[in-house]
């Protein structure tokens, strides 16, 4: 087993990373930008090392300068978490060649699976379904239409070593694809450095279905289920779950093995997830192959039983897999509710600040992964998400309750987040129902959020906003408020205005 | 006396307190106790229950907060604000002028209007980049585009002034 892992990474996902290191034994490292100074996960680990300037380019893009780090502190493997470097089949190549293990799949695996055009060929050479849609990158605007008009509008443009959304644009008309090529080939260059796009066929109303697998390196594959993704804005998860309420036993089966398929065709180790659209008849399309750990995974840790991160560094140590395929049960219904800093009212722009205070909820099954709490700065270098509440019951309607309870207590200043928009989600008579797609925001919630407050009127909580802020106006205004100005460095210099 | 006029969703309410224990809401007397446990945390006991409130923002006249997991942006007015509001929009009436200000900091990637272009409410007028995705800034109101405070490809602060519609 490894002695010492440096962990790429940052925010939520690192501080999960650390906790598993500690369970393990293993010394875990972490790295830090100039403004994560004291973040909660330079806080955690047992050693942390400045890596660079807060630019994700100077720092936790910087792949010579993680290497040399580990190499310099003796780390026997790096955790890449999601994000980032994660995905990136040029760097995992840099640390084997360096002899330091990656904790994810071999640089082959990736790369066979990093281009979306390149895995929607492996794909369809392996029998497992694909959306329609060109198998090569589109260069020219010129091709693209030819590609489009073939296909058939709707058609979606996405980048081809893309995900997150960043460089995906759907396109219902022809006089609509030039701009949309170009938005989606700048944001594609920006976000991965490669302008390469490519389309498919918009698939309407589809569901997000995503299946875990897990393999290790003597060719043991296991799958953990399904997850379901379809609470998306801005083609970004918000709300995932596990199991799919829509999916039934014969799909699952069918489902599930289609995703092991899809991993042993690249020959992957590790922990991965293969992503499908599912129509309204239950069918599914490989949409793409994300080989890292995945946000969402605390809700099929959750249904499993089954600890992902340890697996993955005992896994990459060269240990077999802990369990076999029978030995997993789906032991009850997960959901996951992601917060951010954003305004939904705003079309979901992020937003920057102070955590001035942070009150997280507790109770049976809740499970709660954060990077932050009070006194953190929300920079604009990051991500802007902040925490991940994840619940489990027996049954899906009681694990809604659950979430919905758990947001009520949470607590948060200084800061908007999704929180109210989470809970009017679970409160939609669709999604309490099952029968939603990935454009359930888009339909159900406009962005200018008109006629929702009528729906969500409650004159308690009315009366409390009221009293309280005109309390708070009656106040005397003269009394100086104390702002820590400097929350990067509190204990040494703080600074008062 | 010492009426303040607090608007929430687009509703009005009219806020007296009698002392420090009872509070009338449009003409609705309740018990309330107030306790303050930081600049950003506060508990409001109404009747038979204690809300946790925190504060998310404020500034003169706005305060949002959040309480069981409800957002909630209020406009506080006294009465002198009030009346003296009410005349101002008397007089800038069928005038809707404003600048709109960026909603975060970014970077102004393209800008996709001109200057005296007539916009529509709702049409993008630019794009800001912020956090590796691109935003469309759209237009809050229906008018001319008078004037474009930014260049393309120069970073803003949150707040700053993108353009203006007349």
């Amino acid at each position: 087993m490894f002695k010492k892992i440096l962990i790429a990474n940052r925010g939520e996902i690192a501080v999960r990373i650390i906790r598993a290191c500690k369970e393990l034994g293993i010394t875990s490292a972490s790295m830090y930008s100039e403004v994560d100074k004291y973040s909660l996960h330079t806080r955690l680990a047992e050693e942390s090392y400045f890596i660079g300037e807060s630019l994700p380019s100077e720092s936790y893009l910087n792949q010579n300068k993680i290497i040399e780090l580990a190499k310099e502190i003796n780390a026997d493997a790096i955790h890449p978490g999601y994000g980032f470097l994660s995905e990136n089949a040029s760097f995992i190549k840099k640390v084997e060649e360096s002899g330091i293990v990656f904790i994810g799949p071999s640089s082959r695996s990736v790369e066979m699976m990093g281009s979306k055009t390149a895995a929607r060929d492996l794909m369809k050479r392996n029998g497992v379904p694909i959306v329609p849609g060109t198998t090569e990158k589109i260069v020219s605007l010129e091709s693209a239409k030819q590609n489009a008009f073939e296909i058939g509008y709707p058609i979606l443009l996405k980048a081809s070593s893309g995900g997150g959304g960043k460089g995906m644009k759907r396109v219902y008309a022809e006089d609509e694809l030039e701009a949309a090529f170009s938005s989606a080939q700048r944001e594609a260059l920006k976000a991965f450095g490669d302008d390469s796009v490519y389309i498919e066929k918009l698939i309407e109303h589809p569901k997000h279905i995503e299946v875990q697998i897990i393999a290790d390196k003597f060719g043991n594959y296991c799958h953990l289920f399904e997850r379901e993704c379809s609470v998306q804005r801005r083609h970004q998860k918000v709300i995932e779950e596990a199991p799919s309420s829509f999916i039934d036993d014969k799909t699952r089966q069918r489902l599930t093995t289609a995703a092991i398929n899809a991993a042993k065709a690249c020959g992957y180790y590790n922990a991965g997830t293969i992503e499908f659209l599912v129509d309204s008849k239950k069918n599914f399309f490989f949409l793409e192959m994300n080989t890292r750990l995945q946000v969402e995974h605390p809700v099929t840790e959750f249904i499993s039983g089954i600890d992902l991160v340890k697996e993955q560094i005992k896994i990459a140590s060269g240990e077999r897999l802990s369990f076999v395929q029978d030995d997993l049960r789906i032991l009850g219904h997960a959901i996951e509710c992601r917060i951010y800093a954003e305004d939904p009212e705003n079309n979901f722009l992020p937003i920057t600040g102070t955590v001035e205070y942070h009150r997280l909820p507790s109770g049976p099954n809740i499970r709660i992964d954060r990077g932050i709490e009070t006194g953190s700065e929300i920079s604009r270098f990051y991500d802007p998400l902040l925490s991940k509440i994840s619940v489990m019951e027996k049954r899906r309607s009681d694990a809604i309750k659950r979430m919905d309870i758990a947001l009520n207590d949470y607590l948060i200043a200084g800061i908007k987040t999704n929180i109210t928009f989470l809970k009017r989600i679970l409160q939609n008579k669709k999604f309490q129902s099952g029968e939603y797609s990935i454009n359930l925001i888009e339909e159900d919630f406009p962005a200018d959020n008109s006629g929702n407050e009528k729906d969500f009127h409650n004159e308690d909580l009315e009366n409390v906003a009221a009293i309280f802020s005109a309390y708070l106006k009656q106040q005397p205004q003269n009394h100086k408020v104390i702002n820590v100005v400097c929350a990067a460095n509190r204990w040494t210099d703080l600074q008062y205005e | 006396m010492n009426e303040v006029y607090v608007t929430i969703n687009g509703r009005e309410k009219v806020i007296r307190f009698i002392n420090g224990e009872k509070v009338i809401i449009d003409g609705k007397e309740f018990q309330f106790d107030f306790s303050k446990e930081n600049e950003f945390h506060y508990f409001l006991r109404l009747n038979k229950k204690t809300f946790d409130i925190t504060k998310v923002a404020k500034d003169k006249n706005k305060i949002a907060i959040l309480t069981e997991g409800n957002y909630f942006e209020c406009k506080v007015q006294t009465k002198l604000e009030k009346n003296a509001e009410t005349i101002l929009a008397h007089s800038e009436k069928s005038h809707h002028k404003e600048d709109v200000v960026s909603p975060m900091p970014g970077m102004v990637l393209k800008i996709q209007k001109k200057e005296n272009e007539e916009i529509v409410i709702g049409e993008p007028v630019l794009i800001l980049e912020a956090m590796k995705m691109e935003n469309e800034v759209t237009s809050p109101y229906s008018g001319l585009l008078k004037k474009i405070y930014v260049c393309e490809n120069t970073p803003v602060e949150k707040g700053s002034k993108l353009f203006r519609i007349e």
